[in-house]
């Protein structure tokens, strides 16, 4: 343990970590812009390597690829090709359109992965608030016919793997809340079936990916019992789901290395987080 | 001739040192925030000197739920400048009023998957802080710090999973105690 500890340190303070690769501004969809663009961040690996797609939040209407930038750095540098994607926002981004592009970003990755050193039987789907229901929808509904992309990639295939962190799993649930009625252009009572087919909940079967939920005790914007009844679902249809809950797990604020002071951070960010993602990525994509 | 204004920071915090600090010289703390994680911090400060103060704490939590446990141990400590040695509101002088402070703190995090009593892994993350805070003292005794901070963070997966890491954020604090 020390000395691989002293190297990685020693790899930090003094020698500098191997910047990865960076692709700005990749356009999966040539149609809508700016909103569907992804960063890419290579490996120094060469061949197929597992990769990782990233889905930003922002309650469907803010946010941009770049707030995954410290984690696609990190997962780059550790081996892991990663994707940092824009999709299209409210307004625009109403139900399906939002769920639509993750589809065609990751159909994207797989059709182009030779280009990128990708491996496109291994890429992992994360995101983290609206960008974790995101890819908890993609994780349950990439083969829905009423999700499928129109873009020219086609429909995805089954990710690898998906981590959502702090997301909605059920928004038939949250229904009463502003921003849910904005991203699905109306109530619960005007669009029962939207609300079911945007419900990752809603849409589970036998053999959907592995998940791995992360929750916060304290995060009153994610709802962390989503995450709960997520996890029991996916595992009550016969399929893999663990979760990682957080006390005291603020949306936006963590303890950090003092335990009394709150960084200003996502969950999926937390020690305990990178850790256990550390070791689901490696059992279910490999390790690079 | 440029050499004058060093020559007096200097003599300055030389001075500083060599003066015996008025005011009570310790104090005894814990940080509310960590209660909310699972955690706790105790930390002691010391008034070494006019306007510097020295702090050290332990510090530990299990925050992780669910299909995982966690242990975190942490040390924290801090230096601090005091800039007017009172504290506003109350009048209290000494390690009183608002202050800058260097900070840099260690934890190591480990983390168990529960199911099958699995250990997943361990990490450490060294922290190194910039805080402006202000300490309100109450009674003469009690004091309440809260703190905002410049942090920055580098994170070693034991396992060398996942590269290092090194960022930025910011951070608030908050210390309730008492002086002595």
């Amino acid at each position: 343990m020390w000395p691989r500890f002293g190297l990685a340190l020693a790899s930090t303070l003094v020698l500098g970590c191997g910047a990865p690769t960076e692709i700005e501004d990749v356009s999966y969809d040539s149609r809508y812009g700016d909103s569907t663009k992804l960063d890419l961040y290579l490996p120094d690996e060469s061949g197929p390597q597992p990769a990782i797609m990233l889905i930003h939040g922002g309650a469907w209407r803010w946010g941009d690829k770049r707030h995954f930038d410290n984690a696609a750095r990190r997962f780059a540098r550790s081996g892991y090709v990663a994707a940092s994607i824009n999709y299209r926002l409210v307004p625009g981004g109403e139900f399906p359109n939002a769920p639509r592009d993750t589809a065609c970003a990751l159909a994207f990755l797989q059709q182009n992965a030779d280009e990128y050193g990708i491996d496109p039987k291994r890429i992992a789907v994360m995101g983290y608030s609206a960008g974790g229901h995101l890819a908890s929808l993609l994780g349950v509904a990439y083969d829905t016919p009423s999700l499928a992309p129109d873009c020219g990639w086609g429909r995805p295939e089954r990710p690898a793997a998906v981590i959502p962190g702090a997301g909605a799993h059920d928004l038939r649930e949250r229904a009463d809340a502003e921003w849910i009625q904005d991203f699905m252009g109306g109530t619960l009572g005007q669009l029962p079936e939207e609300y079911e087919q945007a419900s990752p909940i809603a849409q589970i079967d036998a053999g959907e990916p592995p998940y791995l939920l992360v929750s916060g005790g304290g995060d009153w914007i994610g709802a962390p019992e989503q995450s709960r009844w997520m996890r029991d679902a996916l595992r009550a249809a016969g399929n893999e789901a663990d979760e990682l809950g957080l006390a005291g797990g603020g949306h936006l604020l963590q303890p950090g290395a003092d335990p009394g002071e709150l960084e200003l951070e996502v969950l999926t960010e937390t020690p305990e987080a990178w850790l256990v993602i550390a070791d689901f990525l490696a059992r279910q994509i490999g390790e690079p | 001739m440029r050499r004058a204004p060093l020559l007096a920071c200097v003599l300055l915090l030389a001075s500083a040192a060599r003066a015996e600090p008025k005011g009570k010289r310790n104090a005894v703390s814990h940080k509310p925030f960590a209660i909310a994680s699972s955690g706790v911090v105790v930390q002691y400060e010391r008034y070494l000197a006019e306007r510097w103060s020295a702090l050290g704490g332990l510090g530990g939590r299990r925050a992780a739920r669910e299909d995982f446990r966690s242990y975190t141990l942490s040390f924290v400590s801090e230096g601090r400048f005091w800039l007017t040695r009172r504290d506003w509101a109350s009048g209290h002088r000494g390690m009183a009023g608002p202050y800058l402070g260097a900070a840099a703190d260690a934890a190591r995090t480990s983390v168990t998957y529960v199911p099958t009593d699995r250990h997943v892994g361990a990490a450490w993350r060294i922290q190194e802080s910039l805080r402006f805070g202000n300490r309100f003292v109450i009674w003469n005794l009690q004091e309440i710090t809260p703190a905002a901070s410049l942090d920055v963070i580098h994170e070693f997966d034991e396992k060398g999973r996942l590269a290092p890491n090194t960022r930025t954020t910011l951070g608030l604090d908050l210390s309730v105690g008492w002086v002595f």
